[in-house]
């Protein structure tokens, strides 16, 4: 049962489509930093088969530009 | 602690947003997550916004906590704070998930037949005053003791104080701020013949170079950090940590440093080598405000039951200093300290360049050395050598690790030898405890009894029979805990906790 944390770079004028499009993929939580161009994001997946998918949906968002791994936990079933 | 799992990964999510949180703040320096702050803030709410110090670290960020009917709902960085102008840490942010937490204790809980049994407090203080008694009634005053924490504030010091000196008549009371204290103030009375750190925040608007020797900022003082890393975007300050670890903090530096452990000191002396082989040294600086002393060296294992120095330090003169560094030079320090000569020449170049401006800062990697003392003195010198002190930008910089260790420890007496404004060994100091508290003065003992360390041997022995421990947890924060577990777990003793959450699944 994977948790993980992330920052996520937005491209410049993206912020707020990202956020949208994080948050409507599911298993996303999400806090945008208030005076910097950046968010804070933790997934929350049941396997990880799914995590890799969801990462993999996270990385072709086009309002993406980086994608920096800071944590990641797995926990028991 | 949690007691299921979906506690346990909510706990896990929590603590995965915060490594985010603490990662976005070592990149931007003043970065604001509003949401995180707003969390738990009711919709619509009408909050009146209360100024107080955040109770986390020794920092002293100023907070706004936004109350509800009485009830701590939201907590900001207050932007008219000097320390930290508006910005808040992740540590900062969750004190009201602390305040609110599911698991804080809401009785008292007393064990009975191996298991706590929830107690109302009127009773439970009832018994913890009836074993006071008792233990005082058959072995004396001295058998009871109370450990304090830098976490308490300074009306709880005052009033702890108060209760053992001035009521008991017992020095048997000290604290957790000791585990540093007895390192950073021995430094400072050993190298200055005063207590109190020098140096102040502002420094950090000035300095060229910030050298931080075992000390994680990033993490631990992620405002102060944060506060150095503007300077570094605005005017080009450059950070050097040197460490024994890699951490955020190395990662956010200019250059990372890393030494075997104990092996600081000697890159010290490395350090100050440099200067004087270099002609570094700021003679004059040197000439109006220093003198040379050779201090304690016999300090034996430092863990020993009653143990004492026999050394006496004794004066020197700087041709004697010049020859006791001859045994570190950068190159007989670079084979057992892993840092190479050219580090430690550089180090000792930034210091000795007499144009730029440096703040060395340190918490408890050398205040909880097992050297700390030594420590604190060497990097003093390379200060004083340079004349690198009390001056905007330039200076020695003890940082603090809790809240009110000062305050609550030095100020209002929670140590042994400590009185309010004043010792217990001096008469005039106890006349005035006395008559501030309305007691007879010679209800307050003249000779301090046990030091941390020391009080938890006496438990081991079987000399104190009763033990309150307030807001802090000596087992796992003293050194030898193998020794202490037991020790308090032994029936000769009766010990009280006085803390705000539970540990233990009910």
């Amino acid at each position: 049962m994977p948790i993980k944390s992330y920052l996520a770079h937005p491209i410049t004028g993206r912020k707020e489509e990202l956020m949208t499009a994080l948050i409507s993929l599911g298993k996303c939580e999400v806090i945008p930093a208030e005076n910097q161009n950046i968010l804070a994001l933790v997934t929350d997946t049941q396997t990880e088969k799914e995590d890799e998918i969801l990462k993999e949906k996270i990385e072709a968002l086009s309002s993406l530009k980086l994608l920096a791994l800071v944590s990641g936990f797995n926990t028991p079933q | 602690m949690y007691d299921s799992v979906t506690n346990r990964r909510s706990f896990i999510k929590k603590m995965a947003m915060l490594s985010a949180i603490t990662a976005a703040a070592s990149m931007f320096p003043g970065i604001v997550f509003a949401s995180e702050q707003e969390k738990g803030i009711p919709e619509n709410a009408n909050l009146d916004w209360k100024k107080g110090p955040c109770r986390f670290c020794g920092v002293g960020c100023g907070i706004l906590v936004g109350t509800e009917n009485g009830k701590a709902v939201a907590v900001k960085g207050d932007p008219n704070s000097a320390v930290n102008k508006g910005l808040l840490c992740v540590k900062g942010y969750h004190q009201i998930m602390c305040i609110q937490s599911k698991d804080r204790l809401k009785t008292a809980l007393v064990k009975k037949n191996g298991k706590y049994v929830e107690t109302p407090l009127s009773e439970a203080l009832d018994l913890v005053a009836s074993k006071m008694k008792e233990s005082i009634a058959q072995n004396g005053k001295d058998s009871v003791a109370m450990y304090t924490s830098g976490q308490s504030t300074i009306p709880e010091g005052y009033i702890a104080s108060k209760l053992m000196k001035g009521a008991i008549g017992t020095n048997n009371l000290d604290c957790n701020a000791r585990l540093c204290m007895a390192s950073a103030v021995t430094g400072f009375l050993t190298s200055f013949g005063a207590d109190e750190p020098m140096g102040c925040y502002e420094d950090i608007d000035h300095a060229d170079y910030f050298v931080t020797w075992g000390n994680n900022m990033a993490e631990m003082h992620p405002v102060l950090f944060s506060r150095m890393l503007e300077q570094k975007a605005k005017r080009g300050a450059k950070i050097i940590d040197f460490a024994t670890r890699t951490t955020r903090s190395s990662t956010a530096s200019d250059k990372s440093i890393l030494f075997e452990p104990q092996t600081d000191l000697a890159v010290a002396n490395a350090i100050c080598y440099e200067i004087i082989q270099n002609g570094w040294v700021n003679k004059s600086f040197v000439e109006k405000h220093c003198s040379f002393s050779k201090g304690l060296t016999n300090i034996g294992y430092g863990l020993e039951d009653k143990f004492k120095f026999t050394d006496k330090p004794e004066k020197i003169d700087f041709e004697a200093y010049k020859v006791f560094l001859e045994d570190y030079s950068p190159e007989k320090v670079a084979k057992y300290s892993k840092v190479s000569v050219k580090d430690i020449k550089y180090l000792a170049a930034i210091y000795g360049d007499p144009n730029k401006k440096v703040v060395s800062y340190w918490c408890m990697g050398m205040n909880q050395h097992t050297r700390g003392t030594w420590i604190n003195n060497l990097v003093y010198n390379i200060h004083l050598l340079t004349g690198k002190i009390s001056q905007p930008g330039n200076g020695p910089f003890s940082l603090t690790g809790q809240p009110s260790a000062c305050g609550t420890a030095r100020e209002v007496g929670t140590f042994t030898h400590k009185l309010p404004h004043g010792v217990v060994m001096k008469k005039e100091d106890r006349e005035m405890a006395a008559k501030i508290w309305k007691v007879p003065v010679d209800r307050i003992p003249s000779k301090p009894t046990y030091h941390a360390t020391e009080m938890f041997r006496a438990v081991d022995r079987g000399d104190i029979n009763f033990i309150w421990v307030q807001a802090t947890n000596p087992l796992v924060s003293l050194p030898k805990t193998s020794r202490y577990r037991p020790a308090m777990e032994k029936k000769s003793c009766f010990v009280v906790v006085s803390d705000v959450l539970h540990l233990l699944q009910m």
